[in-house]
């Protein structure tokens, strides 16, 4: 089996997905519908390994989003028959085949009231609290899917992913405070996700183009979590990126003495630090464009859209200068 | 480079099996002296020492054994956060200079994808737009 199935899947490019889903059938056929519990059978025949029930879930999801509902279904009795037809994952991702498959409204509500069955009053149930969120918000129904999702971080609020969801969701809402807030609580049960400091920047930096009495302080802050996430991960290109528009922004309206004495417990860089950042943030992605350009091998990883915008935003700055 | 590695380990393993062998012969000859001596009538009281040589045969073997070994280890993983992330962030998977077996690229990424939430609808109307404008590209 090809290491790649295995791997946890993140937003794949179309053309990726179609790649992993053409590999279904030839994995189905390999790998036998069910294994053996029995010792001395197990010695000749395949053995079980924890992959491949991570490799099936992957294909299981990239079949359904490629439209082969065959092997997604092939897929999900191989977990049915391993797992029993009461397991928890199980019963999400016979819930996510089904909205797959689903063409009117009139199925999906019915898939929601199953999950609302599944769930009940009481039981907690979090793969299946969460396919409901998830159907709830492709419905159109924020408000009810932000409500669902408050009640599953009541009981379950060491989620990271939830947090990340619920922080996603009232950031499409516009509802930034909300969102920094979630993002913030995901910090704190991953302290070291360095793309979770970039995100939360992000989401400040969009902040502060929006409101005017908080714009200071949420650009500071929005200088500070970037500045984190390239302190956790060297060359990180997305921190960079956001760390040059953030002290270029700061630079451009500095920060007012009276605005300063009056929240207190912000205070703001100095004009000398965020240049220097500034030059840093300049000099860092210069080399990053150069060295991903010049074909450097161990310069691969980046993603050519990644590079292309941050060469646009070196020549806009370069184009600046000149004037 | 395999190659290197493996001739100093069985070179050092060959020295050591030569120790042993060595150490069994002098063993059996004092043993075999010790009885000659024991009916000529003259007691001698020398034969539990090694002889230096096999000692240092021995010491030498185990550490030529352990310098190969040592050779053979992949390539270290990095200590540092930053370092460990970065190059997860820098390097493309497959190439050379990969973090070693068992990469499985920024562990915080299902922060971001989320699968426990993917909206499966959504992203099959994506793949089907893309499937069809991928169409209309090869027809022209």
């Amino acid at each position: 089996m090809e290491q790649s199935v295995a791997r946890p899947q993140s937003e794949l490019a179309p053309g990726e997905v179609l790649k992993l889903a053409q590999l279904a059938p030839s994995i189905l056929r390999n790998i036998p519908k069910s294994f053996s519990s029995s010792l001395l059978l197990s010695l000749f025949s395949a053995s079980e390994t924890p992959e491949i029930w991570t490799a099936y879930e992957n294909l299981l999801l990239a079949c359904c989003r490629t439209g082969d509902m065959e092997s997604a279904r092939e897929f999900l009795e191989r977990l049915v028959l391993r797992f029993g037809n009461d397991n928890e994952r199980v019963l999400a991702f016979k819930g996510l085949v089904k909205e797959a498959a689903a063409d009117n409204q009139g199925e999906l509500v019915q898939i929601l009231k199953e999950y609302e069955t599944i769930l009940g009053p009481t039981t907690t149930n979090i793969p299946v609290a969460k396919r409901r969120v998830a159907l709830l918000r492709s419905m159109g129904k924020t408000s009810e899917a932000i409500e669902a999702l408050n009640d599953l971080l009541d009981y379950s609020p060491t989620d990271a992913e939830s947090w990340a969801e619920l922080a996603d969701i009232y950031l499409s809402q516009g509802l930034y405070p909300q969102a920094i807030y979630s993002l913030e609580e995901v910090l704190v049960l991953t302290p070291n996700a360095w793309n979770i400091h970039a995100r939360l920047g992000e989401v400040l930096y969009m902040a502060a183009s929006s409101s005017d009495t908080l714009r200071q302080k949420h650009l500071t802050e929005s200088v500070k979590r970037f500045s984190r996430s390239i302190e956790l991960c060297d060359d990180y290109i997305r921190g960079y990126y956001g760390l040059k528009l953030a002290t270029g922004k700061l630079l451009k309206d500095p920060p007012k003495v009276s605005m300063h004495a009056e929240s207190g417990d912000w205070i703001p860089p100095d004009t000398t630090t965020t240049e220097k950042l500034n030059e840093l943030a300049t000099k860092k992605l210069a080399e990053i464009v150069r060295r991903n350009l010049a074909g450097e091998p161990l310069w691969q990883g980046y993603k050519p859209s990644e590079i292309a915008a941050a060469r646009e935003l070196l020549e806009k700055d370069s184009a600046d200068l000149v004037r | 480079m395999a190659w290197i590695s493996r001739s100093i380990i069985i070179a050092g393993l060959l020295l050591l099996a030569h120790a042993c062998y060595s150490v069994q012969e002098h063993a059996a000859l004092q043993s075999f002296q010790a009885a000659s001596s024991l009916t000529a009538g003259t007691p001698k009281s020398s034969g539990s020492l090694l002889p230096t040589d096999i000692v240092v045969e021995t010491i030498l073997a185990t550490v030529v054994v352990c310098l190969g070994l040592i050779f053979r280890a992949p390539d270290l993983r990095p200590i540092q956060w930053r370092v460990w992330a970065g190059r997860i962030e820098r390097v493309c998977e497959g190439s050379r200079g990969e973090p070693g077996h068992g990469f499985t690229g920024n562990p915080f990424r299902i922060l971001e994808s989320r699968p426990g939430f993917v909206d499966i609808r959504k992203q099959r109307h994506e793949f089907a737009d893309w499937a069809k404008s991928r169409e209309l590209l090869v027809r022209d």
